[in-house]
């Protein structure tokens, strides 16, 4: 990227790393408290950055000039007693040049799109009536540009930690933490940068439309308006970035990054110096005295959290080498982790760097094992400050600081680290190998808090992680990533039995043991409903069905779960999704339909499984948007959507077709609404094409089905790839074959049966394919259950059939016969109301009273048959005849 | 047959007292070592203080050996303790055996309070007495006294004042453990009920100890259930359609459900329409829990319509029956009821039978099938006929015609218009009535 204006000469890397770094600015913006006269200052001084970065987009600079103006506007009393800042008038200056070049370049001019056309016109517009005001010092600035350059305390200094803090924020000055100036520097540096982009935050608040154009710009558009949209606008557009840039420049980045960091350490390889007097004696006391002090600074705006950072590290390399207490250790781990985690503040999808994380692991294993080895030292947080106990060996060791809280922290980042990636890319298969990390953390964690006696809500807190890394993984995945040897008795989920400490173990058992203590010790209502509902996915991903279904069951969730966070109503949609894949499994087609049903019939299925958003675009807040981000699921953790699509449509349409059949004249209700949208939409086509995706198949199979030709439905049914995604792809296909066979030989008896006076059992089971113990068996339920008027001829082995078809008429007497009954509940009805009765007191009105209830219950039922008849009236009216002849019932009603 | 055996799994969820019977019949039965069992009863004797039973145990088990010294000492221990409780109580039970005023009273009323201020008047007993009372009882039933101890926990449930409180409850398991004992059924019974409704209107207990009460008032009734006459009823209505009940089972105790299916079959009086679909439905979801050739009889009749199978099944059931303490009496009626519905449900779906098909189906000869058949036709549970000729059943066959229909939709419709000319009249004179301004008729 060129640069217009020789203000810099960094080299490109600085544009990338600028948008890395902005987000985790915003943070420390938040903590910082501002004070107007920063605000001015950082604002000038971020807007020269981004001007430089990124010249052609004339809509940015025209919104940032406005803002500008605002926040002088703001400032206006202080600035009125300093004078006006000089990088303010090299600002404007430099603007009005930019905007003139622009302005007579007819080539760049034209190139602009319509939009940044516009707004360059108004900014030069606005510009001039602007520069007005500060003629004077813009002319002494365009004389002597120097002059500024040396008031601006070290200008060519800053600059060249301009270039350095895009490789690594605030690490820079840590070069010069002795030096006053240098550290005022920092400060006015360090701080203008974290408000920067509380600009960009509002003027993307601000400029909604704008960003939103831009959007609509295409390429063009990089650097700050990419962050912008990236940000305010969807992952889609956020991962394009990242696939077009991530390759190419973050790799670089990260090494430089590291790199400085390794420079940096072995700078202050000789930190005895720094920390203590070179003389001096390092002992306990004083390394504790050093450590406090450091901790009394966290948190405060000046602090540098790089230096903190190394500062403990040094700490901590003392403290072993001078074999000082372990429980001091602790201390600095503690204090270290957090330090990291304070540099690494996230917001939304942007997440700690990859060096942080691998230095907070490393850390945090060190610290848990350290731990394990010295069960004298008591943790948490809710050793007051006063009662520590950190040198005093005839004490009990004390350490203020949790470690739960510090691995759950750990946890949450790497959730975020994942979110941040691009799922289909590498990187993000790189980043999920230290799930193994992570999970062997908390496993380190948990034996920490069972061994150690950790109060019960600490340890369903580390019981929780655990389980969440857990329970959606599928035995022998399992297997794989823990390298735990599987003792299962399933004979296919058996792999190669690898020793490990904890010797054999089950999943299973596993997660039972875990559940069962939160369930036994858990205070708090929330985890505990996370828990039972990762187990029943447990159960449910490993074909435990009655397991899974009981569990659902008793935990009486159903009622309570719309009063939970969104988190866990999304595990909760999850787990509803996983518990009707299973009973679809186990050919338990009713189930299946009803636990998805409630999610597909709301068409936003991604959404409610946060595994993405829904195409619609919602009139959604910013704020809900961001939200909604953070709650995403990891990608290795989805469930596929077209699967449970597929599923809920196929179980659809196994129920539906043959209600369909046997309820041809008085339909009550629909099963499945989403599946009669689909069927409609594809009886309306006048041309119906063979299926080309999943829905389409679905569609013809259930057209196919409707004629009791198992075969064809069989074959769209079972052609679908989906399945696949099945661990036992075969048994569910078997399972599907044979209920399509079933209901089909339904559907055909419901449909043709009225035709034959008599059916022959061994030609029935011939044309369906079916054992004749089958066919015998599903026809003698249909008989049963009153849905089929025949019975066997068991002689000759012949189904006969006794009832005929109702003609038409029949049919038509039988509604009409509905209808006059309808209508003489209604005549008593009003009659009812219109004069009830006050004549008759006590028991009557009583008993008239429920009469009249009664009553309305059967109005209201025939209303909806009357609903009904109209609906099949509209939807098969293909010709003008059906469509009069429903006129004319009515009217004859 | 020890895998159908439920033994081990209801005595868990009994008192020490009441697994004795279990014992007794499983030693009769033979299914499992005579020995084994001697020593579970002596195992169980040991926390009782049924000293002489044990001693004959141990002397039944090791014929050879002498009773250990320990079992006379406690002998010993236990009669002083007894001579103890005895003395506390004699005021209490004096009472009870002398003053017909008193025994008068106690049926009259039913205020607790009010009959213990009586005795604090008239004999001077004090509350505590009532306590050793309670605890003489307990002894009482421990020694393996069941009437002794059914009588005083009677009367300290009458009298205590607060009758629903811990106390009063486990007088109430007590006195239900001794009637059952005792094998009074009808008190029993009684008892039961109450137990049942103390338990449902406890709020004092959280609900994991409901569940656990409810179980074990589960296992406990199986006893007075079926050996009451009108246990079966009950027991349906208690198991099959008290949610809180159905739930206990589905929780705790799914094997329960054999003796579901069990009363249901051989119930005779159907008391609900529908009791079978109910059942079936609690059958199949419980299927993954529990399984036994009953259950599995039933799933294959009214499920599977195999037949063959369901034959095979009732084979097994009547080993399982008659290996079943609770269901050995009723054996032959299991075995008439069974055949039975599979007759039924074979009739229902077929339209000509032969009639050896049937008699291999029921196994029965072909005559004795025949004059069964005769006699179902003759008392009206079966419409049909018999072709002799063929040796074919044919059964009447009934459709409801769409004229019957229309004609069964639109008969009340002339009650029901009539009914609105009446009520318009009416309507009418009243307003005629209103408008001479006769005000009272209003009233």
């Amino acid at each position: 990227m060129s640069r217009f204006f020789g203000g810099s000469d960094s080299d490109s890397e600085s544009t990338s790393s600028e948008e890395e770094q902005a987000p985790q600015r915003i943070t420390t913006n938040l903590f910082a408290q501002s004070d107007d006269e920063d605000d001015v200052k950082r604002v000038v001084k971020s807007h020269k950055d981004k001007r430089l970065g990124y010249d052609c987009d004339c809509l940015l600079h025209a919104f940032n000039f406005e803002l500008l103006g605002k926040i002088y506007q703001k400032a206006k009393n202080i600035i009125d007693k300093t004078g006006i800042p000089k990088f303010y008038v090299k600002y404007l200056v430099e603007l009005e040049d930019y905007i003139k070049e622009i302005w007579d370049d007819k080539d760049t001019k034209k190139k602009l799109s319509k939009i940044n056309a516009k707004a360059l016109g108004a900014l030069r517009q606005k510009m001039k009536k602007y520069v007005r005001d500060f003629e004077n010092d813009m002319a002494a600035y365009r004389e002597n540009p120097d002059v500024d350059e040396d008031s601006n305390v070290s200008g060519e200094e800053e600059d060249e930690s301009d270039e350095d803090m895009d490789d690594g924020d605030v690490m820079d000055f840590t070069k010069k933490p002795e030096n006053t100036t240098g550290r005022s520097q920092f400060l006015k540096s360090g701080s203008s940068e974290s408000e920067s982009d509380g600009d960009d935050w509002s003027a993307s608040e601000d400029e909604d439309d704008g960003s939103d154009k831009e959007g609509g710009g295409g390429s063009k558009a990089t650097g700050p308006s990419i962050f912008l949209k990236s940000t305010a606008g969807t992952v889609a557009r956020d991962s394009k970035r990242r696939k077009g840039k991530g390759s190419k420049q973050v790799a670089p980045k990260d090494d430089n990054e590291l790199s400085a960091e390794e420079a940096k350490v072995s700078k202050d390889k000789s930190p005895d110096k720094a920390l203590f007097g070179k003389d001096a004696e390092i002992t306990n006391e004083s390394v504790l005295v050093k450590v406090q002090e450091i901790v009394a600074v966290r948190g405060k705006k000046s602090t540098d959290r790089r230096e903190v950072i190394n500062t403990f590290k040094e700490l901590l390399q003392i403290t072993s080498r001078e074999n000082l207490s372990t429980a001091l250790s602790v201390k600095i781990l503690v204090g270290l982790i957090s330090a990291i985690y304070d540099s690494a503040v996230a917001v939304l999808v942007n997440s700690m760097k990859q060096e942080y994380w691998k230095m907070c692991t490393e850390f945090i294993v060190t610290l848990v094992d350290m731990l394990l080895d010295h069960p004298e030292i008591t943790t948490g947080m809710n050793i007051p400050e006063e009662s520590e106990n950190i040198i005093d060996p005839n004490l009990p060791y004390q350490v203020r600081g949790c470690v739960v809280t510090l691995v759950e922290r750990m946890d949450d980042e790497f959730t975020k680290i994942l979110q941040s990636c691009d799922a289909h890319s590498l990187e993000y298969v790189q980043r999920l190998k230290d799930e193994s990390i992570v999970t062997a953390i908390i496993k380190r964690t948990q034996k920490l808090v069972e061994k150690n006696n950790f109060p019960a809500s600490d340890t369903c807190k580390v019981y929780l992680r655990r389980i969440e890394h857990m329970y959606y993984k599928y035995d022998t995945l399992l297997a794989k990533t823990t390298s735990k040897s599987e003792n299962n008795d399933d004979d296919e989920e058996k792999s190669e039995p690898k020793e490990e400490e904890e010797g054999t173990n089950n999943s299973k058992e596993e997660m039972a043991r875990l559940c069962n203590y939160i369930y036994k010790r858990d205070q708090t209502e929330r985890i505990r409903t996370r828990a039972m509902l990762c187990q029943t996915y447990h159960h449910a991903i490993h074909d435990r069905w009655t397991d899974a279904r009981d569990l659902m069951l008793m935990s009486h969730l159903q009622e309570s779960i719309q009063f939970s966070d969104i988190p866990t109503q999304v595990l909760y949609n999850r787990t509803m999704v996983q518990l009707g894949l299973c009973a679809f499994r186990h050919g338990i087609i009713k189930n299946a339909h009803n636990c998805l049903v409630e999610l597909q019939v709301t068409n936003r299925v991604r959404e409610l499984l946060a595994q993405g958003f829904s195409q619609r675009q919602s009139d959604k807040t910013k704020d809900q948007e961001k939200l909604e981000r953070q709650r995403q699921i990891p990608f290795h953790m989805h469930i596929n959507t077209e699967l449970i699509e597929c599923c809920y449509l196929t179980s659809a349409m196994l129920l539906e077709i043959p209600y369909m059949a046997a309820h041809e004249y008085n339909r009550r209700r629909l099963i499945s609404k989403n599946f009669h949208f689909q069927l409609r939409n594809s009886e309306r086509q006048t041309l119906v094409g063979p299926p080309e995706n999943m829905r389409e198949q679905v569609i013809a199979a259930a057209h196919a089905m409707r004629t009791g030709d198992w075969k064809a439905c069989s074959d769209y049914i079972l052609r679908i790839k989906v399945w696949d995604l099945f661990t036992e792809p075969e048994t569910v296909k078997a399972m599907l074959l044979k209920k399509i066979r079933e209901e089909s030989l339904r559907t055909y008896l419901f449909t043709y049966g009225g035709v034959y006076s008599s059916l022959s059992l061994s030609s029935l089971s011939e044309m369906f394919g079916m054992e004749s113990s089958d066919v015998y068996r599903t026809i003698s339920k249909m008989i049963m259950n009153d849905e089929l008027q025949a019975s066997w001829d068991e002689p000759t082995e012949t189904l006969m059939m006794h009832k005929c078809e109702p003609t038409k008429l029949q049919n038509l007497a039988i509604q009409i016969a509905d209808k006059i009954y309808a209508l003489a509940d209604t005549n008593e009805k009003i009659l009812h109301e219109r004069h009830g009765y006050q004549i008759n007191k006590g028991r009557v009105i009583v008993s008239d009273w429920r009469e009249q209830s009664r009553d309305r219950r059967r109005v209201q039922q025939s209303q909806n048959d009357e609903n009904w008849s109209g609906n099949k009236g509209n939807q098969g009216r293909s010709g003008k005849g059906s469509g009069n002849r429903n006129k004319r019932k009515h009217g004859g009603k | 047959m020890a895998e159908f055996d439920l033994s081990t799994r209801i005595a868990s969820k009994l008192d020490r007292h009441l697994v004795f019977p279990l014992l007794e019949f499983l030693s009769v039965n033979k299914i499992y070592n005579e020995d084994d069992i001697l020593k579970g009863k002596l195992e169980l004797l040991k926390n009782t203080k049924m000293v002489d039973f044990a001693m004959d145990v141990h002397k039944k088990l090791y014929p050879e050996m002498e009773v250990p010294e320990s079992f006379r000492d406690k002998r010993t221990e236990v009669v002083s303790e007894l001579k103890n409780f005895r003395e506390k109580c004699t005021p209490v039970v004096e009472v009870f055996s002398s003053d017909e005023d008193f025994m008068k009273l106690l049926q009259d009323h039913r205020d607790g309070r009010y009959l213990f201020d009586y005795l604090s008047r008239k004999h001077n007993i004090q509350p505590d007495t009532l306590d050793a009372l309670y605890d003489y009882a307990k002894f009482q039933y421990e020694c393996g006294n069941y009437s002794g101890a059914a009588e005083y926990l009677h009367f300290f449930r009458v009298l205590s004042p607060n009758a629903n409180d811990q106390k009063g409850e486990s007088a109430l398991w007590g006195k239900l453990a001794s009637e059952i004992l005792m094998q009074n059924w009808d008190v029993a019974l009684e008892d039961l009920h109450r137990l049942r409704e103390v338990i449902d209107t406890n709020t004092t207990l959280n609900v994991v100890e409901q569940l656990q009460q409810r179980t074990w008032l589960i296992h406990w009734s199986l006893f007075v259930y079926f050996n009451h006459p009108k246990g079966k009823d009950d027991l349906i209505e208690l198991f099959l359609y008290a949610p809180q009940y159905v739930n206990a089972i589905q929780t705790q105790c799914p094997y329960i459900l054999r003796y579901v299916a069990a009363a249901v079959v051989i119930n005779p009086t159907k008391i609900r329409r529908g009791v079978f679909k109910d059942l079936i439905k609690f059958i199949q979801q419980e299927s993954g829990a529990y399984k036994d050739p009953i259950t599995e009889f039933l799933e294959h009749i009214y499920v599977n319509f195999d037949f063959d199978n369901a034959q095979q099944m009732l084979r097994e059931c009547e080993t399982v029956i008659s290996n079943d303490i609770f269901l050995v009496s009723s054996l032959d009626d299991f075995i008439e009821s069974a055949r039975r519905l599979i007759f039924e449900t074979f009739c229902r779906i077929h339209h000509r039978i032969s009639i050896s098909m049937l008699a291999e189906k029921l196994n029965m000869t072909q005559d004795a099938a025949e004059r069964w058949i005769v006699d179902l036709i003759r008392t009206a549970l079966l419409d049909a006929k018999i072709d002799l000729k063929e040796g074919h059943v044919i059964m009447g066959v009934q459709m409801p015609s769409v004229y019957e229909q229309i004609i069964e939709k639109t008969k009340s419709l002339t009650f029901k218009t009539q009914y609105l000319m009446q009520n318009i009249e009416k309507k009418t004179n009243m307003q005629k009535s209103g408008r001479e301004g006769n005000v009272s008729f209003c009233i």
